[in-house]
């Protein structure tokens, strides 16, 4: 987006800046400051007079404007509409290779399988984050306004989880019925997805620690039960992951 | 040499507080002055007898170390010599009408006027060439009690206005502060380098521990010297009215006074109907204060404190806030002010003139 080619909208954001965050206590001194110097420029080009004067005012207005907004993400002022999904971009980052800690270390079955419940658990994690998501903040014409002046790959990301978080939202009240878009849809399946996911490599988890306790002397027993009662999946098939669970035990005896 | 008397008094403790860092000092007056003679008398000995070496771990001289400790807080003058008399501004004798009247009262917590923030600002009060660009002086009697305290700092020109208004309508001072000038927390959190957004300190702060003159009954329990200009002029002198004065810095001549009209009681508050004063200010003249800033195409930003409160004892003061119900009792205000280079004084509201005629 070329800004400088918008200024009514670049004032129009300076306005509504003001407007809804002069107010606010904060402790940042800088952006308060910053929020005051364009409430100033903005008085001035309204008393302005002349096309001259009008043009000079309004340059200095947009020119402090798009400085503030540029100053957005180090506000403590939530300014960034990107910010709400602040931790969720955070614990994005858990779902890279290098943060598995198995990921370069997968020679035994005991290490395959912890870097494959890593992985499971991570985006389940991330997964639930978003299901997790509030609704997007103040009314639709000022969200959009906000987001006219984000890049364009910005602009797309907050799309994106603007429209997951809404629908998931939404989800509360009228879970099932037509008003869900097909994109919380999918991350619903997809949450669900990773919780099969998990229960199957707990299970597997499961079946390790009994596989090496029946290796243990015989005292080692009342351990070895404490831990298999721990791992035990609690979900609505519990029932049959307790007999699974059961079998694999039986068979390691 | 101590007389056996003296030394019969205690000054084995003091002997042992020289030798064993575990035992604790004398503080008290008479103890003090004993302490003093015993370093006299030490010195003399030293003159004479060597004594016994020894180093911490560090390998520091610990007699060097200790010695450190019990000289003067700013050699070559004692505390007590830098005491001056209570300044006569006006505004040290103001008093509030009668509190006991409840609209007085109401009036004295709730409203404050410029002209009660500026006369602190000015050394002599309104119409003084000198300003005072930090300070904090507190006065007290059995009727009333108020406390100011002034900031200062260096801000660029072209968007401070934004500032002031931006400090005054903060819901609360602890929300921003006003940067020192040097090393230290202060000067790291609160200076601000975003160009037309600068806020910059141009005095130091300093804390120390205490020193031997500190204890000294003739200082009446007055503090160091607080604050100091930035960079470092050197070394003040003493003149003979105590106040203290740096070689001119950058133009300007800045100068610091201390008062404290009595030594603070150690078991209760002053109760007596004469108000009684204390405080510290750095000023230095308007004049060359503003040539400074022109050179350096910075404004001034002052921030003063103002603290009103009802006199008399502690516990009596809190009854009395019971019984008064919704009453207010007690008054915070601040003032943010902006000199600016051209001479002209603003606040967040309007301009007040100039610092050479005010129109208030």
């Amino acid at each position: 987006m070329d800004l400088s080619s918008l200024p009514k909208d670049i004032l129009e954001l300076g306005s509504l800046l003001v407007s809804e965050y002069l107010g606010e206590r904060d402790v940042d001194t800088l952006s308060r400051w910053f929020l005051h110097a364009i409430a100033e420029r903005l008085a001035d080009f309204d008393k302005a007079k002349g096309q001259k004067t009008r043009k000079s005012a309004q340059d200095a207005a947009t020119d402090l404007i798009l400085r503030f907004w540029r100053h957005r993400k180090a506000t403590n002022l939530n300014v960034d509409p990107l910010s709400r999904f602040e931790e969720l971009f955070k614990s994005l980052e858990l779902l890279l290779p290098k943060a598995n800690p198995w990921f370069w270390q997968r020679t035994s079955k005991t290490e395959k399988l912890a870097a494959e419940l890593f992985e499971c658990l991570s985006s389940l994690t991330v997964g639930l984050m978003l299901l997790s998501l509030t609704k997007p903040d103040g009314e639709p014409d000022k969200r959009h306004l906000f987001a006219r002046f984000l890049p364009t790959n910005e602009q797309a990301i907050l799309d994106h989880f603007d429209s997951v978080a809404r629908d998931l939202t939404k989800t509360e009240s009228v879970h099932g019925s037509e008003n869900v878009s097909l994109e919380s849809r999918r991350v619903i399946e997809t949450v669900q997805g990773w919780t099969l996911l998990a229960r199957t490599k707990l299970d597997e988890v499961d079946q390790v620690l009994n596989e090496a306790a029946a290796k243990l002397p015989k005292k080692a027993g009342a351990s070895k039960k404490k831990v298999a009662k721990k791992a035990s999946p609690k979900s609505s098939d519990k029932k049959a992951a307790k007999k699974k669970s059961t079998a694999i035990k039986k068979r390691a005896l | 040499m101590l007389s056996t008397a003296r030394y019969r008094n205690g000054s084995p403790r003091l002997v042992m507080c020289m030798a064993a860092p575990y035992i604790d000092c004398p503080v008290r007056e008479p103890s003090f002055l004993a302490w003093y003679g015993l370093q006299c008398a030490i010195g003399s000995l030293a003159l004479t007898e060597p004594f016994a070496r020894s180093t911490y771990e560090d390998g520091q001289d610990e007699f060097e170390e200790r010695l450190e400790r019990q000289k003067l807080t700013e050699p070559p003058y004692w505390l007590a010599d830098m005491l001056s008399p209570r300044p006569i501004d006006p505004a040290f004798l103001a008093a509030p009408k009668d509190l006991s009247m409840p609209e007085n009262a109401e009036e004295w917590f709730t409203e404050v006027s410029e002209r009660d923030f500026l006369e602190h600002l000015f050394r002599g009060g309104l119409g003084g060439d000198e300003l005072v660009i930090a300070g904090d002086i507190a006065t007290n009697c059995s009727i009333f009690r108020w406390e100011v305290d002034i900031h200062s700092a260096l801000v660029s020109p072209e968007n401070s206005l934004a500032l002031v208004r931006a400090l005054q309508t903060a819901p609360e001072p602890l929300d921003y502060c006003i940067p020192y000038a040097g090393v230290g927390h202060s000067s790291e959190r609160c200076t601000i380098k975003e160009p037309e957004f600068e806020l910059e300190g141009w005095i130091v702060s300093h804390e120390s521990d205490e020193r031997i003159d500190e204890h000294d009954p003739l200082n009446l329990g007055t503090s160091r010297t607080r604050v100091s200009p930035y960079p470092s002029p050197g070394t003040p002198t003493l003149s003979e009215d105590g106040i203290l004065g740096w070689a001119r810095t950058n133009g300007v001549e800045f100068r610091y006074e201390r008062w404290k009209d009595e030594r603070d009681r150690s078991d209760k508050d002053y109760e007596g109907p004469d108000p009684k004063s204390k405080g510290w200010r750095l000023f230095a003249r308007a004049t060359e204060i503003q040539s400074y800033l022109q050179a350096t195409k910075r404004d001034l930003i002052m921030e003063i404190g103002l603290k009103r409160e009802k006199g008399g004892r502690s516990h009596q003061r809190y009854e009395k806030e019971e019984s008064a119900g919704v009453r207010p009792t007690e008054g915070r205000f601040t003032g943010i002010f902006l000199f600016r280079t051209d001479g002209s004084i603003f606040t967040a509201e309007r301009h007040l003139g100039t610092w050479k005629s005010l129109s208030l």
